[in-house]
């Protein structure tokens, strides 16, 4: 009998071999050709996800590609839309003595209000506060179990990541002195107010992870209203090359549809387990996004019935409201127009001078996810004139 | 926040599953999706299971690139060719991984 293949070496082995890139980078470069025949002398795909952006700069696809296929960054950081209010709360729990656990990347989130002259969580841990990074919800729930302190989950993220919540909220798997600072906030709407805004959009590349459990079909808004080929892409360099091409040869037909390329693990309907445990545990409410302001449904919250896991109501704490929400974002900061793409990260004057991973000055210079971060550590492409 | 990691399942018990994600990496996961077994290989995000990794569809999107092939003109490749070529290539790769283990 035949032995089951390693999907976990086949995929690395298939999916960045350069001579299958080589291959898919050639059918882009006639796709391009005959769209420069068709009078299309541009095309912008945006790339909604950080780790679509991560694949990208760090296989250097922008320098594979012709020289006005251009991709832009998108809103799908986590990390960098969390509003500072969040960062500002789960600071000043920590310096009252309450446990903090937290992703690495968000440990290091600067607020735009300093309390008690800690901007981010990393400060609030140099004055000795309990502030603990750790992998997942599950590490900080086994960690949390084993003392009685009071103790709170800073809980960012998107679709991807609410299930481990809402899994541990419905299953009761959640210790006592545990809650949750609910700042998830759900992708699709983003996807909306990014293209409404940034303007020319010719393509989109769809969240592969996000679509695992949402499905395929919520990005149906982008080719039906908007008119925008769109792409549910895996992240290795092939899947995103192939997802390019895919959105060319739409261009070239003059159709928009809506196409999952990494139907290895995406369906249409979504991981419906995962769906049902997320509507069982929160709702959906208008929510701020960092540097943006609210936008309408894309935000999580506890629903009624398990507000003991909520950390704003066990410890007294408000969110604003769309009223009382204020400019989130340090003077100078275009963080804001970089997460929705209308802005690159170079075309900020602080970027790699007062705003360096190092030393970040804006949120979307702290996460591996963000557009800055990224291209900081991995470059962007070369200029048009240098290409031409 | 898109990063998943794919590991294979070593274990299940009731909503916890044990996942090895290679390198020695081993580590538990909630499970996320309605079915998963030993063996399975799924796809981890921030310590849950959210998907499975479908082997049937593996190598489905490169049927898009042969689809590419055959409808654009190429100066360069004949159609035939080149499909030929990526599904030789494909076919040495999958062969490769087989034989490594």
């Amino acid at each position: 009998m035949k032995e089951r293949n390693d999907l976990r070496t086949l995929t690395k082995a298939i999916f960045r071999d350069k001579i299958l890139a080589a291959e898919a980078v050639h059918l882009i470069n006639t796709c391009w050709n005959l769209l420069r025949k068709n009078g299309i002398d541009e095309v912008k795909i945006m790339n909604f996800c950080g780790t679509h952006e991560y694949t990208t700069s760090h296989y250097g696809i922008r320098n594979l590609l012709p020289a006005w296929v251009e991709i832009i960054p998108g809103p799908g950081c986590p990390v960098c839309i969390t509003p500072s209010y969040y960062v500002e709360s789960a600071v000043k729990l920590a310096l009252e003595g309450v446990v903090i656990y937290t992703y690495g990347d968000a440990y290091r989130l600067p607020a735009v209000r300093p309390v008690n002259r800690c901007r981010s969580l990393a400060d609030a841990r140099v004055l000795g506060a309990d502030v603990r990074v750790v992998y997942s919800f599950l590490d900080a729930i086994v960690d949390a179990a084993k003392h009685s302190m009071p103790s709170a989950f800073f809980g960012v993220g998107f679709e991807t990541t609410y299930p481990a919540y809402a899994s541990a909220i419905v299953n009761a798997r959640i210790p006592q002195k545990l809650s949750l600072i609910t700042a998830g906030r759900l992708t699709p709407p983003a996807a909306r107010y990014s293209v409404e805004r940034v303007g020319h959009v010719s393509g989109v590349i769809a969240p592969g992870h996000v679509s695992t459990i949402i499905g395929a079909k919520p990005w149906a808004f982008l080719t039906e209203e908007f008119n925008i080929p769109t792409v549910v892409a895996g992240f290795e360099p092939i899947d995103i090359l192939i997802a390019i091409l895919i959105i060319l040869r739409q261009l070239l037909e003059r159709k928009a549809w809506l196409t999952i390329e990494y139907s290895r693990t995406v369906s249409w309907e979504g991981n419906l387990k995962a769906r049902n445990l997320i509507d069982r545990a929160f709702d959906t409410v208008d929510a701020a996004w960092r540097g943006i302001g609210f936008i309408e449904n894309s935000g999580y919250k506890l629903r009624e019935g398990f507000n003991q896991y909520d950390a704003f109501t066990t410890y007294g704490l408000s969110e604003p409201t769309v009223n009382e929400w204020k400019h989130d974002l340090l003077p100078g900061c275009l963080c804001g127009q970089v997460i929705i793409g209308k802005v690159k990260p170079t075309e900020c004057k602080m970027f790699m001078k007062q705003c360096t991973p190092a030393t970040p000055y804006g949120p979307c210079m702290v996460s591996y996810e963000g557009a800055c971060s990224i291209w900081a550590r991995h470059g962007g492409r070369k200029t048009l004139a240098a290409v031409a | 926040m898109c990063l998943g990691v794919y590991g294979k399942v070593l274990e299940v018990k009731g909503d916890l599953a044990t996942v090895d994600f290679g390198g020695g990496l081993v580590k538990n996961a909630f499970v996320g999706v309605e079915e998963v077994a030993v063996n399975d290989y799924v796809v981890v995000h921030a310590g849950i299971i959210v998907s499975k990794l479908n082997e049937a569809e593996f190598t489905a999107a490169f049927n898009y690139l042969e689809e590419a092939a055959k409808q654009l003109p190429t100066e360069t490749t004949e159609p035939d060719e080149y499909i030929l070529r990526t599904r030789k290539r494909l076919e040495t790769l999958l062969g490769v991984n087989t034989d490594m283990k």
